[in-house]
């Protein structure tokens, strides 16, 4: 039935290009469709670590102080989310089929590591030009530097945000051996065996959050080794809960998981409401709950709304998410995240500045104009470097058909 | 390649015919240079690369000028005010959806950025590129009464023009008399634009390299924002290898906000006023 004509649907009377459109550098074969309101949710997460970083006047009211501060949930969101991305294009990759892997291997690389190196690149030259010296620049070259136990090379030097790149790399590298398991795992047991996998992960979660705060490691110093900073929140091997959650949930869709789309509704609006709740409440008013911060805390929520944004494409906030807007800005989301921490500090905008602002208008829209700034450069970074540079290591993969094709003509990108 | 008149960059009218990429790529680098002089760095330089920097940049704004009056006059060839109120106004929402949304919503920025850092902010960031739109709506304006006598007779167009021009800059150099910021003063210079299109020039393939006609479709938001970047940045200080390359980052940072601006507001804005202009030609 046509739908009615909301200021939605006037939003996407111009079908959008995602990340697995060839306008943004893609040229391999997907399987499927590109599910488009996760690619938008790309661009409410990295806006709010953007925002996490340039934070709020000190004047602002707390609980908007608290919901800002907590912007770098959009980092642990991005785990999963890239989970069930891969799982969704890559469901029968396994470790025997040496072609595919280094197709996999290749497109990953492509993706995200040429921006990563220019940015690094232009953080080194400045670093020279300030007579800087270069600290374990192999480290960051490598994007192993978040494995050290010193957080001034895991997180404080060069590009901080890198850190979440060397997890990725790790969460990639592991992804070929881990889904044929929850590939067997779906094709054994169904989906109680993919729910039982999800309520593992975040079990594992929450022990590593008891854990931690029973013996007190959770409230260490960031710089301390033994720190549940360290150990929960930039480790990479914590991190594979939220990931092997985010293949499960693709899984779970492939199985032909669906929901109906008032109810897909309510549930994302209840996701919402949640996170905004916990997130504006803010990890101070409970100890025990700083280490849950660090990930557990949002992992259900997370999954849920990852799960009805996916299952649901008529309900709202799906096709929210699914707008060209969002769509543009969630495809741009990585060169935003890569190229907005280096900034900030340049423009004199980071959040220790902003908490001595005074008060008033102003800061406020200093944060906007900034923020818009973050993301026009993000933009023109994932434009002029990012997609060139994609789309020049793809052709080194040689051509083949795609296993499965569930495209239709009416499909708009993939 | 995609030029400034293609469907992707926001153009919703047909254009009668094909885009110059030649001159998109001259704008470019014109862009290019207008940034680079900006950085400043190249003060620590050798003497002949500053030089070739600075003419280059002084030359920029009378060459963004002289190829206005080119390709409007190629484009829209015996415009007139008489021509109809559809044509004109075809041609009056083409040239305000091309300069005003960007101009606009960067000039909100600027002016947000002034509340923060003082009014001589503004000033330092925004001066030359108001002074700059206001010279172009002023040739825009102008296109439609002089097109037909420019197009009857080129050369002898092109004469007066470059007399007029030369007059008007031997003032400017011989007296106090600043002519450079009355936008009146380089209509000769727009009007000898004009007059070259009429004639067949040798047209270079090296311009229409994608790398510099991606310039020049970006060409307008990098001039409108390069000094608000520039400027909200910092200075390169000059003297060493390492702060030229640095600048040359500077320079890179200024392209990625034009290619954002452009994708952001330029196109989307440039669109949608098209549209609006096309579907109520229809009605």
């Amino acid at each position: 039935m046509p739908r009615s004509a909301t200021w939605l649907n006037r939003l996407r009377r111009r079908p959008p290009q995602g990340i697995t459109s060839p306008q943004h550098g893609d040229q391999l074969p997907h399987p499927r469709s590109e599910i488009l309101a996760l690619t938008g949710v790309r661009a409410a997460a990295a806006l709010a670590v953007v925002l996490h970083h340039i934070g709020l006047p000190a004047s602002a009211p707390e609980p908007l102080r608290n919901l800002v501060q907590s912007g770098y949930i959009g980092v642990p969101l991005f785990f999963m989310l890239s989970g069930l991305v891969l799982a969704w294009n890559y469901s029968t990759l396994t470790i025997g089929s040496p072609g595919r892997l280094w197709r996999f291997y290749v497109a990953r690389i492509a993706r995200v590591m040429p921006l990563y190196w220019v940015v690094l690149l232009y953080l080194v030259l400045q670093r020279a030009a300030h007579g800087v010296p270069q600290e374990s620049l192999w480290r960051h070259l490598l994007a192993i530097q978040t494995w050290s136990g010193d957080y001034a090379i895991g997180q404080a030097s060069y590009n901080p945000p890198g850190w979440s790149i060397c997890v990725e790399l790790f969460l990639y590298a592991v992804f070929p051996f881990l889904v044929p398991l929850v590939a067997l795992l779906s094709k054994r047991f169904g989906a109680a065996g993919l729910l039982g996998l999800i309520a593992f992960a975040f079990a594992v979660q929450v022990f590593l959050v008891a854990l931690f705060t029973a013996e007190g490691w959770a409230f260490l110093s960031v710089k301390d080794p033994s720190s549940g900073h360290r150990w929960l929140y930039r480790n990479p091997l914590p991190r594979l809960s939220e990931f092997a959650i985010g293949v499960s949930l693709a899984f779970l869709l492939l199985r032909g998981f669906k929901l109906r789309t008032r109810v897909a509704g309510w549930v994302q609006a209840l996701c919402v409401v949640v996170v905004l709740v916990i997130a504006a409440a803010g990890p101070s008013h409970a100890r025990w709950m700083l280490p849950a911060f660090y990930g557990a805390m949002w992992t259900v929520p997370f999954a849920v709304l990852l799960l009805a944004l996916a299952a649901a494409p008529g309900a709202w906030l799906s096709r929210f998410f699914a707008t060209r807007a969002l769509v543009t800005l969630g495809t741009a989301s990585y060169a935003v995240y890569l190229t907005h921490r280096p900034l900030l500090s340049f423009l004199g905008k980071d959040r220790g500045s902003m908490l001595a602002d005074p008060a008033g208008w102003a800061p406020y829209a200093g944060v906007v104009v900034v923020a818009g700034l973050c993301l026009l450069i993000g933009e023109g970074a994932h434009r002029l470097i990012e997609v060139p540079a994609r789309r020049a290591v793809l052709r080194l993969v040689p051509r083949t058909r795609p296993v499965i094709t569930e495209r239709t003509k009416s499909e708009v990108s993939a | 390649m995609s030029g400034l008149t293609s469907v992707t960059e926001g153009a919703a009218l047909s254009h009668p015919r094909p885009e110059l990429l030649a001159a998109t790529g001259l704008r470019g680098l014109a862009g290019l240079a207008v940034v680079a002089s900006t950085v400043g760095v190249w003060r620590g330089a050798p003497g002949y690369l500053q030089d070739l920097i600075t003419v280059t940049a002084l030359a920029a704004v009378p060459f963004f000028l002289l190829l206005s009056g080119f390709v409007l006059a190629y484009n829209y060839p015996g415009l007139s005010y008489a021509s109809g109120r559809r044509v004109i106004g075809r041609y009056a929402m083409a040239r305000i959806a091309r300069i005003v949304p960007l101009f606009v919503i960067a000039g909100l920025a600027v002016l947000m950025l002034g509340a923060l850092n003082g009014s001589d902010w503004v000033r330092a960031v925004y001066a030359d590129q108001t002074w700059f739109v206001g010279t172009l709506v002023l040739c825009y304006l102008v296109y439609p009464l002089l097109a037909r006598v420019v197009a009857a007779a080129p050369g002898r167009a092109a004469l007066v023009s470059l007399a007029v021009a030369g007059a008007l800059a031997a003032v400017q150099l011989t007296t106090s008399i600043a002519l450079d910021r009355f936008p009146p003063a380089w209509l000769p210079v727009f009007t000898l634009g004009m007059a070259l299109a009429g004639r067949e020039l040798p047209a270079p393939r090296w311009p229409a390299h994608p790398l510099l006609v991606r310039l020049g479709v970006i060409g307008y938001p990098l001039f409108l924002l390069h000094a608000l970047v520039l400027h909200g940045f910092g200075p390169v200080h000059a003297g060493t290898l390492s702060n030229a390359l640095l600048a040359l980052g500077w320079i890179g940072l200024t392209v990625f906000v034009a290619e954002g601006a452009h994708r952001y507001v330029g196109v989307p804005a440039r669109r949608g006023i098209l549209d609006l202009a096309r579907r109520s030609a229809r009605l």
